[in-house]
């Protein structure tokens, strides 16, 4: 099987960097890192990843910026995104919905929860 | 007097302020359809330019804006802001930021990204407010006339003297109550920070444990894992209650059926329940009985808390009771009544849930305090004192109520009284 491309789109340096190192010790994913919503915009452009992890609140371009801007763009619309959240909240997934996101995925939980998290919208959209 | 009757939307005026044209017009839009009178503007400087101008009962700003923020509006005309409710939208409130705020007399805080409903609530009760110390400045300017004149006005005096203390209770109340709320968002805007670097630590453990070379059965480098992974466990569980705890002001509510809630409430805490050899639960519950009109999810958190309280009270082993069942209020008193809180009338039929231990029980010095918010009697590793009144809050929204009867080495019974859903349509 292909491993599946993530972009991860977050201000935590550390976070991107530990969910890289645990997700591509299972050998079923290559994960990509990009630390604001401008790199992350042109990364996802550059390498099409299967699915891409936004945070929410960044400096610079909020998360839901981003995600407009992908929805935007003819290179980047098809690629499913999930928000990452701090905390389960309505307000946000009003603003998401809205700005038709598809997902959502809780941060605070171990990589394995995370990791069934992202095989089951990879599932779902047919990816996998 | 009830506030409800005497609060008119009409002629309460607001100024929004803010950068985002976005969110100015969702303002606009949903605070004019409530019927307020709403002056936007796009930044501090408009801000208070208009103030000047006119006198606003109501002040939505935010904090972040180029030029003059939200704070400096609040500090360039503090004169003019007197007798105005100030309310704080902020994407992400620092705590130095909060405080500041808070220092200039802040009511109270919404959290950007928000929904349309808690826009609607915080206004509404922040406008609430505000109108009963207006009412009651006036009744105490009423009052002061009054006593001076002469002593055939005793007795008038007297009638005013009751009103104006049953209005001082009222506005204490709210002023309590969003003093609360005001401090757990502030806790939840901390919390929020911190949960990031825990997030990060549970990774780090997790890649540590598939790294670090197996051994087998218990090791200190296994243990050590445990003991971190726990604790990180512990402290995202607090800031998860805090959370809770601040953001209980919406209800997505369902016609449901009250006895298969409890069910679920009782599969949570199955596992806890089974750990603790010598307790045994039974259910006294009654079939048929009408709906309630409830949010699922927060009704279930009320009895887990009341479950968990009965775990935790039965240190020894004991016996949990759950009882369901319909009753019709025939006296006043425990929430049925005329009186401002009262939600249930005299003749109405409730349905009630009771919760029963045979545990430690609650002194009669403490029965008052048990559902303050921090109050606990557990210690800092076991408790933090929000169970009981994230319960109460819930309860409230759901214009229910909730209350304890206790012996001291007996035992304790936490009794929860929910509206019946109206026949018919789907939302009753
Ligand atoms: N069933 C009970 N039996 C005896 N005491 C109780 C019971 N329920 C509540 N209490 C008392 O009320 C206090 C407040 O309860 P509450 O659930 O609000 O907080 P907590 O259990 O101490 O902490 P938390 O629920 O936040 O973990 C408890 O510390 C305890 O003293
Ligand atoms: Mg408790």
């Amino acid at each position: 099987m292909d491993k599946k491309k993530i972009l991860i789109i977050d201000d935590e340096f550390y976070f991107c960097k530990l969910v890289k190192l645990n997700l591509e010790l299972t050998g079923e994913f290559v994960v990509y890192v990009a630390n604001n919503g401008k790199q992350g915009i042109s990364l996802a452009r550059k390498v099409k990843p299967d699915i891409i992890l936004l945070d929410i609140i960044m400096p610079g371009m909020t998360g839901f910026e981003v995600l407009e801007k992908l929805k935007k763009d003819k290179k980047t619309m098809e690629i499913t995104v999930a928000m990452l959240t701090a905390k389960e909240d309505e307000g946000s997934k009003i603003s998401a919905a809205r700005l038709y996101s598809e997902e959502y995925i809780v941060k605070t939980q171990e990589i394995g929860t995370l990791r069934a998290a992202i095989n089951d919208i990879l599932k779902r959209k047919g990816i996998i | 007097m009830c506030p409800d009757q005497m609060f008119s939307v009409k002629d309460v005026s607001i100024l929004a302020v803010d950068d985002e044209t976005e969110v100015r017009n969702l303002y606009d839009t949903i605070l004019t359809e409530e019927g307020y009178r709403v002056t936007t503007a796009s930044c501090g400087e408009e801000a208070v330019e208009r103030i000047k101008q006119e006198k606003f009962n109501l002040l939505l700003l935010d904090l972040k804006m180029p030029g003059m923020s939200g704070t400096d509006v609040l500090k360039a005309v503090p004169d003019r802001l007197e007798g105005t409710s100030v309310i704080i939208v902020t994407a992400y409130p620092s705590l130095e930021s909060s405080i500041e705020a808070i220092k200039s007399g802040v009511c109270d805080y919404v959290i950007k990204p928000f929904s349309p409903k808690e826009l609607r609530n915080i206004v509404r009760m922040v406008a609430e407010k505000a109108k009963l110390i207006e009412e009651n400045k006036k009744k105490e300017r009423e009052l002061a006339v009054a006593t001076a004149a002469a002593e055939a006005q005793k007795l008038k005096a007297r009638e005013l003297e009751d009103a104006n203390e049953k209005l001082r209770e009222t506005q204490n109340m709210l002023i309590q109550a969003e003093k609360m709320r005001a401090l757990g968002q502030l806790a939840s805007g901390v919390a929020h920070e911190v949960r990031n670097p825990l997030a990060i630590i549970i990774l780090g453990i997790n890649y540590l444990e598939e790294k670090l070379p197996k051994k087998k059965g218990r090791n200190p480098i296994n243990d050590t894992l445990k003991i971190i992974k726990d604790s990180v466990k512990r402290a995202d569980k607090i800031i998860r209650m805090l959370y809770d705890f601040s953001r209980v002001t919406e209800l997505d509510l369902k016609k449901e059926d009250i006895n298969s809630v409890i069910n679920t409430s009782l599969a949570l805490v199955k596992n806890k329940l089974k750990l603790e050899k010598n307790i045994k639960v039974s259910k006294e519950i009654k079939i048929g009985l009408p709906k309630v009109l409830v949010d699922k999810n927060k009704i279930e958190q009320v009895f887990v808390n009341a479950l968990l309280n009965a775990v935790q009270a039965m240190p020894n082993g004991g016996q949990i009771i759950i009882r369901s069942y319909d009753k019709l209020l025939t006296e006043p008193g425990n929430g049925a009544g005329n009186r401002k809180n009262d939600n249930f009338k005299v003749g109405e039929t409730a349905l009630i849930v009771e919760i029963e231990d045979t545990g430690i029980g609650i002194s009669r010095e403490n029965m008052s305090k048990i559902f303050d918010p921090f109050f606990t009697t557990k210690g800092p590793q076991k408790g933090i004192g929000l169970g009981l009144s994230v319960s109460k809050n819930i309860i409230d929204l759901h214009r229910g109520f909730i209350y304890a009867e206790s012996e001291e080495g007996k035992g304790t019974k936490i009794i929860i009284k929910l509206k019946i859903a109206k026949e018919g349509g789907a939302n009753g």
